[in-house]
Formats: C-alpha cells, structure tokens, sequence
C-alpha cells in the first residue's frame, strides 16, 4: 500500500527532514509513526499526501509512484488519502454537516451522492446527532471527530493522522484512538503520527521510531520506547 | 461538470458578498475607467460631427465680371464639375444676385438709392463651389486660374475653414490625449485594486482553500471563483457605464443640438446602433485586463 524506498527529504540550506528512510505498509495495516520532536515525523506523512516532494528516494502508494507527481494529479492522490491534523482544520462558519459536506462538494461530487453519504460518515464518527452543531459548539474530541469524517468521506484506502490527539485529553484522545481502531478494522490503512505514548502502548500494533530523519526501529507490535 | 460549475459560481457570489466594500471599490475603478473611455469615445463623436458641419459650410464663391458671356461661366462650370475635388456647383445669374442683394437691402434706404442711382445691374454671375473635403480647397482655387477663365473671374472668396477644422482638430487631440493618458492611469490603478481585491479574497479564504486542497479540490475549483468573481465585477462595471452613459448623453444631446443648430448629433443613436460593440468591446476588455490581474495575484499568493 505503501512503499518508501531510500527517501531524503532536504530543506535548504542543509537541514535534513527525513534520510535513506525505506518501509513498506501493507493494506489494513495500522502503523504508529513516533518520534521525539523534530526527528522527521511531520515530513514523512506530508510525503505521504504530496505536501512535500522527496529530495531523493522514491515512493509509491498503492502501486503509484507519486515521487514526481504534477501539480495536476495531486487532488486525485488526495481524495484517495484522508489527513486528520491535531488542529482540526475545521471552517468555523460551517456546521458539521457542512464541513463533511465540503470537502464532497469541492470534489465535484453530486449532491444527492453528498445527502447519502455525508450523514452515514457522521452516523461511523458517531455524531449523526450533532450534524447542526458549528465547531465551536463541540467537545475538542467531537472536533476531531468531524474531521475524521471529513477524511473519510472520499472512502480513502489511507488515512494519515498527523498528532490527532496532540490537542486532546485523555479520555478525548482514547475515543480517538478507538474510532481510528474501528476504521482501520473496516480495512483502511492507518498511519498514524504521534508522540502520544500512552495511545501507542494501548494499540499495540506496528511502530516505527524515527531519530534525526532515519528509522531507528520498526516492530511489529511494538511499544513506544524512546 | 455542470455540479462543479454550479458550485465555482456559488463561490464566487460568497467572495463578492464576503469583500462587499472592497467589491465595491473594484467596481467603482473599473466604471471610472470606463466612464472616462466612454467620455473619449463621445469625444470622438463630437468632433466628427463638428468637423462635417463645417466642412458641409464650405464653399467658394467665385464671382464673374458682368460683361461675362453665359456660355463663358457654364463652361466654368463644367470645368469646375469635372474637377475630382469638387462635390457641388451653383449657378447664380446676375440677374438673381440682383434679386437676392434687393431683398437682403430692401428696408436700407440708402443702399437701394445707390443702387437705383447705377441705373443697371451692377451684378455679374457668381458660382458657388462646395468641396469635398476642407483639404481640396487650394486646389480648386488653383484650378480656377486657368486662363480660360481667369481674365472674366473679379473675385474668388472663401473664409478660412481650414483652420477653423485644424483648431478643432488640435484641440480635441490635446483633449484626446489628456483623456487616453487619465483612462491609462485609472486603468493602472484598476489593475492594483484588482490585485489587491484578490489577494485580499486569498487571505480571508486561506482556510478555506488550506481546507480545499487538503480534501482534493483541483487546482482549477480552486482558483475559478476568483477569475469568475472578476468577471462578475466586469459585468457589473460595464452595465453600471451604460446607466450612467445613456442618461447623461440624452441629457447633454439637446444641448449640444443647439449648438450644432441641429435637433439631434446623434450621440444616442450612436450607442444605441453601436451598444454590442461598444459595451461587448469595453467588457471584453476589461475581462482580459482583470484576469490578467487576477493570474498575476494567484500566481504570487494563491500556492495549489
């Protein structure tokens, strides 16, 4: 699903982002990419969406070499990759319908297709109650939560979760890391970003740490352990 | 394609609505702009009128001794009519000078004394010559000094139209090229308030389109409310220069009809007759212009 082989990402004038990084994720897999900060975690899963291109290396997903991909194609790759961010990135003037809703409807997707979908999503993140409620009339869990919907309304085969629960307490963050469970289980891949050690230790799925931009360790069930 | 259509133009109206006031200073550059092409294009009208009155008034009068035998002045006048520059020839015997000079003195007691004191008609026969253009006039004058003619002609008079056309001519020019220079710079500045007004739609929807990329909108959904938002502010531009145009020139038509001593220039017919290409004209324009804008203010702000 998806593969790095030998990947630097450089920012001038030398500053390393990632080095020589080389993993591969297969589908369904849920995979803790964790690290201290500024060891390269963030730049790995912007390569991933395409946020950054890689200095040298090459990846691919789901069979797509996106390593030089044009400017063109990188909406199609982001419809097939949901990205959740620890600040929501939610439009405050929108409901959370809306907001779901909005990343269908920038798509070109027809509305009738946006009225089926766009509730059954909020019914999975389970906010099929609250889909007139604006942002600031939610929990920071229920936040993050419309933003899980709104990444996986495209249906995507990944979803990238970059430090979800980063800005959440820990019961929050716990229903998060369950809602991603429960997604994953429907056989979407996870990537999931974070320096949470209590989120990783309870997943108890792969892990790979990154120190200074390389893999240090890559386990299958691991634990957090920096 | 219809849905996304449907969805760029929505967009579009929010970014009109959401930078209400800084619409509304775009618009207002872009109707001075054109307001003051439009005065240029009046201008132009005006004068063209202006310079076919006077050239219409042009004519030489050529005036016969009146020993002149009648078949010495329809030679000049065949002359005369076989000349290219010449549109129009008049006789006038002596017989009717006569006539028309009692009539325009009949109340002058002393000048029909005089007159009745010659005992015969002082008058010989006199052609009036009227020119194509105000340029053909020292030819005909020229053409006339032919020997033929020359011994029986005792005066050639015309006023001096020619400079009466130049003074015009100049003037509108200064006017005309005063009035390009203002268009051009209000047409600048249209450009910066164009470019400030999409950066300025950039900066307040940076979420949005932070949002919109993030979920795969293309980088066309992206941009395209933007470039129709100018549109939208070009049509508005040009349907607000036809409503002021329209009624300011039927509200200054009589007025330069009298001063024309004409009842109509024909300054609405003009824009009637001529509305497509002149307001198409200016919108197509104006479309090119701001989208030039609006691609030079995406290029530098707007990053898809």
């Amino acid at each position: 699903m998806i593969r790095f082989k030998h990947v630097s990402k450089m920012y001038p004038p030398n500053i390393v982002g990632v080095q020589g990084v080389s993993l591969h994720v297969k589908p369904g897999e849920f995979v803790s990419i964790v690290g201290k900060s500024g060891t390269g975690k963030s730049t790995l899963a912007k390569l991933l969406f395409a946020e950054e291109r890689p200095t040298r290396g090459m990846i691919e997903i789901g069979g797509w070499d996106i390593t030089h991909i044009h400017d063109r194609d990188i909406p199609l790759l982001r419809r097939q990759i949901g990205v959740v961010f620890q600040d929501f990135k939610l439009l405050p003037k929108k409901t959370v319908y809306e907001n779901v809703a909005f990343a269908l409807q920038v798509a070109g997707e027809r509305s009738h297709r946006i009225r089926e979908v766009v509730p059954k999503v909020l019914e999975i993140v389970n906010l099929g109650n609250k889909l007139d409620r604006y942002p600031h009339q939610l929990s920071g869990g229920e936040q993050q939560r419309v933003a899980i919907g709104r990444a996986l309304v495209h249906s995507p085969k990944i979803l990238i979760a970059d430090e979800p629960t980063g800005n959440l307490d820990t019961l929050n963050s716990r229903e998060i890391l369950d809602l991603l469970s429960k997604i994953n289980e429907f056989g979407t891949t996870i990537a999931l970003v974070t320096h949470d050690r209590e989120m990783v230790n309870r997943i108890r799925r792969r892990v790979i740490t990154l120190e200074d931009g390389k893999i240090v360790s890559d386990v299958e069930e691991g634990r957090y352990r920096l | 394609m219809f849905v996304s259509s449907y969805r760029v133009t929505k967009f579009a109206f929010q970014n009109f609505w959401r930078n209400f006031w800084l619409s509304i200073i775009t618009v207002s550059m872009l109707l001075l702009t054109l307001v003051t092409i439009n005065i240029l294009l009046v201008l132009n009208v005006v004068t063209d009128r202006a310079i076919t009155l006077v050239e219409d008034r042009i004519e030489v009068s050529v005036y016969f001794y009146d020993y002149t035998e009648e078949t010495t002045v329809w030679a000049a006048v065949a002359y005369l009519r076989g000349l290219g520059q010449v549109r129009d020839v008049e006789t006038v015997s002596a017989e009717e000078a006569y006539a028309q000079f009692v009539a325009r003195h009949a109340n002058d007691v002393e000048i029909m004394a005089s007159l009745e004191e010659l005992g015969n008609n002082p008058f010989g026969p006199s052609l009036i010559v009227k020119a194509h253009r105000v340029d053909d006039f020292v030819q005909i004058i020229d053409a006339l000094d032919n020997p033929q003619f020359r011994d029986f002609i005792r005066e050639k008079d015309f006023s001096d139209y020619q400079s009466i056309v130049e003074r015009i001519r100049s003037t509108t020019d200064r006017v005309r090229t005063f009035g390009i220079a203002l268009a051009g710079i209000f047409l600048l500045i249209a450009i910066l308030i164009v470019f400030n007004t999409v950066r300025m739609g950039i900066f307040i929807h940076r979420e949005e389109i932070g949002i919109m990329r993030l979920v795969g909108a293309s980088n066309r959904f992206i941009k395209a409310p933007f470039l129709l938002e100018m549109i939208l502010l070009s049509l508005i531009s040009v349907g607000g220069a036809a409503l002021v145009v329209y009624p300011t020139l039927a509200l200054i038509e009589p007025q330069l009809g009298l001063y024309f001593g004409a009842e109509s220039v024909g300054l609405v017919e003009y824009f009637t007759q001529n509305s497509l290409t002149i307001f198409g004209g200016q919108f197509l324009v104006l479309v090119l212009v701001t989208q030039f804008s609006t691609g030079l203010a995406m290029r530098k702000y707007l990053k898809v």
